[in-house]
């Protein structure tokens, strides 16, 4: 789902325009209906999957207390609908698919669901109103693209949602701001910067144009996914809602740990609340915690090798920066600001480059191909 | 129709005129619209007629429930009656003490309230109206389809009002001249209902209006209780005779604050009405609520009930970047004596401002003003004043010099006309916004037939201001049965507001040359026990392993610590946290517990939880 349309726009128009011209008490059934609706349009079988995974959620959830067994039976009915079709439509497609069959958004409101699930099982969300859950759940600006917001926030939202013009005047800035990055530095200055440099390096050097790639993916990711976020986060504040944000100057980070709390932060954040604390709740190793947390994210986008191979390149990335922590006193300090400025610029260049590496690699379809262009990149071979 | 009743008389029809028929007169909790609520006062004081009740007569309003007492309170003083508004927590044996003393000619109260008290039912002279809901009748088939007639009369109020007609006229009540009875004191002993006429609460409604700007476009939130006249007045009263709006949050602590300022946000209020206490936990809550008042229609918090600590102060002031007006007055003042705001010129942090409708002494032990910048007795003159403790006239005596109250607490004045409390004179303790007398817990303990002697003395406290602390003298030497015996007797004879923080068994308690009991010389004991014991409980443990894990200071730590607000806690600090826990306590914890915990109090709760699974002592 492209954002980059009339008819998004318009949809986004007449949900905002008709939500605050109704009472408050129908606005939330509104968005719900909405929600719903849009969905129904845009792809019916993601409207059934995301039903049948909130009736999942709310049943096995509905008991004043959700027991082990509970959370691990609603979990599996929910991971089932979500892997299931993560299969078939990935490098795995038996039914050879395709793109067809995936309902759109589902990773992410598969997410949702498990939060929820998990929540209610440590017992930090009571009990709750259904209504507002299918109000989380199919919440129409986080559907498709995220943010993989939480529910507890969210019911506070409900709690304090009232017109606000500042929070409105917020979230028109950020979605103009979020066209500017699709359409603008993504979709024309990217490519623009990308075929130049193809087209001038062609004939002189594979390596450079294997390296103006991987800097075009890396820039183009950015582009287009804050940019959907910004859009994502700017229509909830049309609707008075404060979504949760996504990045935080990634490319900008002087380590690979401080890159995964600010890239894609509610996704990550999400692994590390419940694939990191579940797996050091249980072994009580932080590295497993973290490999697990990073393979996990990997197979969020797709359960094939490739995506086992980049989990497990940013997974051993943490663990080895964790550990280079704990000796790093022992290195010379470095006394000279210029010096201490140098070192800093070269961390980030260092970490940005290795992340653009694995977009890079994971491009590829499989281990022989990544070896390949690596060794284009390295030798221009 | 023109008015010809008294003053509050007046500004009642003004009320019922200015708030417009939707709108809600009270919301938050439970909603009730002025259109309800006048056609409740207008069929209430029907009611009121059909069971024979006069101007001057009293009438106890003891509910838990806002909308009931905000419309019976207002039907009573419409109708001229003397509302007498009781602590709905209260014991059965404060309540009966209260009643019997009130000597009311008609009674409102819960059902629960009434099943808890039988002898409430018995009592001959007070007709009883409970308060609640009817039970429902069962409706089947196409019933279900019909609407209840809206006119079937109940039996409980405010069911019964439906068979009474309407009292179509405005108000012209000039009762006895009073208005309302509140209790500040009294268990077992002669209580002291604090009787206000209805000159002084019209006289502070004025006041209140103009001083703090409420109109029909004011939103007030106020949390603070009704049988507290900073509840009541500063509540229902001031919004319905401005036409204003008052919002009731769920009750308040440090789970539920947080809510409260949600509601303040999203209902973009006018006025908060605190205490400082709940602004401590304000203080306490992450950057989340940092919006709360962040509307243009937001004037002011009100802090009242209680000393507001300089440093809490500016701190609110300047995060929240509003103002915080601390409040000077008593019961016995009706609301507010002394403002220190909203204008720039009465507003110094640290003071309780300048008097506003009162005036005032500063008074030595011999009854003379004392100079500028110096200590003495806090004495106040005003038409908002009091009318005397109701059936205790010696009480009244007590505390009037003259038509000069003598307030009990200690203050000093500045050359610019600021005044500071400097101390207290009465032996009064207040804990979170709430006076507790000391003598009211003793003599509950001293019913008890194991206490031989018994003292309660206030300990400075950084949440609630300060902390009731009892020591008592057994005739046994099984001091910790004792000790929870006597908690339960005391739960039993007390308000959940009055229960000590802390029971003391002591040998003997120091007795001075006059025969008094040494206070200081008991809080230095106190001390001493609290010194001893310091880091025994689990939650100084418990801290002090996250302050190890984290690379703090304990000092920097509390059960509201989180992830956000310790620099050092990331996962792998986080997992060292969980493995010195369990070696520290000796468990494994299991994986639900470590995922549930996002800060320091978390912990200390799955740690008690377990150590009180094991049913034996810490280590």
């Amino acid at each position: 789902m492209s954002f980059l349309s009339g008819f998004w726009l318009a949809t986004m128009a007449a949900v905002t325009l008709i939500y605050w011209v109704l009472p408050a008490r129908f606005r939330f059934l509104f968005l719900i209906g909405a929600s719903a609706l849009f969905l129904g349009y845009v792809d019916w079988l993601s409207l059934v999957t995301l039903s049948l995974m909130t009736v999942a959620t709310i049943l096995f959830t509905r008991t004043p207390s959700v027991s082990g067994i509970r959370t691990v039976a609603a979990i599996s009915v929910i991971a089932a609908f979500f892997l299931g079709f993560k299969i078939i439509s990935g490098p795995l497609d038996f039914l050879n698919a395709g793109d067809v069959l995936i309902p759109l958004g589902i990773g992410y409101y598969t997410l949702r669901c498990i939060h929820f699930v998990l929540e209610r099982y440590k017992g930090q969300i009571g009990r709750f109103e259904p209504q507002n859950v299918l109000s989380y759940l199919f919440f129409v600006p986080t559907l498709f693209i995220g943010p993989i917001h939480r529910y507890p926030e969210f019911a506070r939202d409900m709690r304090r949602n009232r017109w606000d013009s500042g929070t409105f005047q917020e979230g028109i800035e950020r979605i103009i701001f979020g066209y500017i990055k699709i359409a603008l530095l993504g979709n024309f200055l990217t490519v623009l910067f990308q075929d130049a440099g193809t087209t001038f390096f062609a004939t002189r050097s594979a390596s450079v144009v294997v390296y103006i790639e991987m800097v075009a993916i890396g820039l183009n990711l950015y582009f287009q996914f804050s940019g959907h976020s910004d859009i994502a986060i700017g229509f909830a504040r049309l609707l008075g809602f404060r979504v949760m944000e996504n990045f935080s100057w990634p490319y900008l980070k002087q380590n690979i740990g401080a890159f995964w709390r600010s890239w894609h932060i509610s996704l990550t954040s999400w692994s590390r609340e419940y694939v990191f604390a579940g797996v050091v709740a249980i072994t009580r190793s932080p590295f497993l915690g973290t490999v697990s947390s990073l393979v996990a994210i990997g197979f969020w986008h797709e359960v094939s090798l490739r995506y086992l191979l980049w989990g497990l390149y940013h997974g051993l990335a943490v663990v080895v920066w964790q550990r280079f922590q704990t000796v790093k006193h022992r290195l010379p300090e470095i006394r000279s600001p210029l010096l201490r400025r140098f070192y800093a610029g070269f961390c980030v260049v260092l970490t940005v480059h290795f992340v653009w590496l694995g977009f890079l690699l994971v491009r590829q379809e499989g281990p022989m191909q990544m070896w390949q262009t690596l060794r284009t990149l390295l030798t221009g071979s | 129709m023109s008015a010809s009743g008294d003053r509050l008389s007046e500004i009642l029809n003004n009320g019922l005129q200015l708030g417009s028929g939707r709108k809600a007169a009270i919301s938050g909790t439970s909603e009730m619209p002025y259109r309800v609520l006048v056609e409740r006062i207008e069929q209430g004081r029907t009611l009121l007629d059909q069971h024979g009740i006069v101007e001057g007569d009293q009438v106890v309003i003891l509910s838990e429930k806002d909308t009931e007492v905000t419309s019976l309170y207002l039907t009573c003083l419409a109708h001229g009656a003397v509302a007498v508004i009781l602590d709905p927590q209260a014991s059965v044996s404060e309540l009966l003490v209260l009643i019997s003393h009130s000597d009311p000619a008609m009674i409102f109260a819960d059902s629960e309230i009434v099943e808890r008290t039988r002898s409430l039912t018995q009592t001959e002279e007070a007709r009883v109206i409970q308060v609640g809901a009817e039970a429902a009748s069962k409706r089947t088939g196409f019933g279900l389809l019909l609407r209840q007639k809206a006119q079937q009369a109940g039996t409980m109020y405010p069911g019964i009002l439906a068979g009474c007609g309407r009292t179509d006229r405005q108000t012209t009540a000039t009762g006895s001249g009073q208005a309302l009875i509140l209790f500040t004191s009294g268990t077992t002993s002669t209580p002291k209902g604090v009787s206000i006429s209805r000159d002084a609460l019209a006289t502070q409604m004025e006041l209140l209006q103009r001083r703090f700007s409420v109109n029909a476009d004011s939103r007030i939130v106020n949390h603070l209780p009704f049988h507290h006249s900073d509840g009541l007045n500063q509540g229902p009263l001031l919004s319905f005779v401005s036409g204003a709006e008052v919002i009731r949050p769920e009750a308040v602590n440090m789970q539920s604050v947080g809510d409260m300022l949600d509601l303040v946000y999203q209902r973009k209020a006018t006025h908060l009405i605190t205490v400082p206490t709940v602004l401590s936990m304000i203080d306490r809550l992450s950057s989340d609520y940092d919006d709360s008042f962040s509307d243009d229609a937001f004037q002011f918090i009100e802090s009242t009930a209680g000393p507001l600590e300089p440093g809490l102060w500016t701190r609110i002031e300047a995060r929240f970047g509003t103002r915080v007006v601390n409040c000077y007055g008593l019961t016995e003042t009706v609301c507010e004596a002394m403002y220190c705001g909203p204008s720039d010129d009465s507003h110094r942090i640290g003071t309780i401002g300048k008097p506003d409708g009162f005036e005032v002494r500063l008074v030595d032990e011999a009854g003379d003003d004392v100079a500028a910048e110096e200590v003495g007795e806090l004495w106040l003159r005003g038409p908002g004043m009091f009318s005397g403790y109701f059936g205790n006239e010696a009480a009244t005596a007590e505390v009037f010099e003259g038509d000069w109250f003598r307030t009990g607490d200690l203050a000093t004045c500045d050359a610019d006309g600021f005044y500071r409390i400097a101390g207290r004179r009465k032996n009064l303790i207040i804990r979170a916004s709430t006076n507790i007398y000391p003598d009211d817990l003793k003599d509950v303990a001293l019913t008890f037939p194991a206490v031989t002697d018994a003292t309660v003395v206030g300990i400075p406290d950084e949440m609630l201001g300060e902390r009731v602390e009892m020591v008592v003298t057994l005739d046994h030497t099984d001091a910790a049965k004792g000790r929870l015996d006597l908690f339960e007797h005391l739960r039993a004879g007390l308000a959940a507001e009055k229960m000590p923080n802390e029971v003391t068994v002591v040998e003997s308690l120091p007795y001075g040359p006059s025969g008094k009991v040494e206070l200081a010389k008991v809080r230095e004991m106190i001390s001493r026990q609290s010194t001893q014991g310091e880091g025994s409980t689990i939650d100084d443990k418990v801290i002090a392993e996250a302050a190890a894990a984290f690379r703090s200071s304990a000092a920097s730590l509390s059960a509201s610590s989180t992830e956000a607000s310790v620099e050092g806690w990331d996962s792998l600090a986080f997992l060292e946290f969980v493995m010195r826990l369990e070696r520290r306590f000796d468990f494994r914890m299991a994986p639900r517990d470590v995922m549930r915990i996002r800060s320091v109090g978390d912990a200390i709760g799955i740690v008690s939880g377990h150590v009180g699974d094991r049913n034996g002592p810490v280590s």
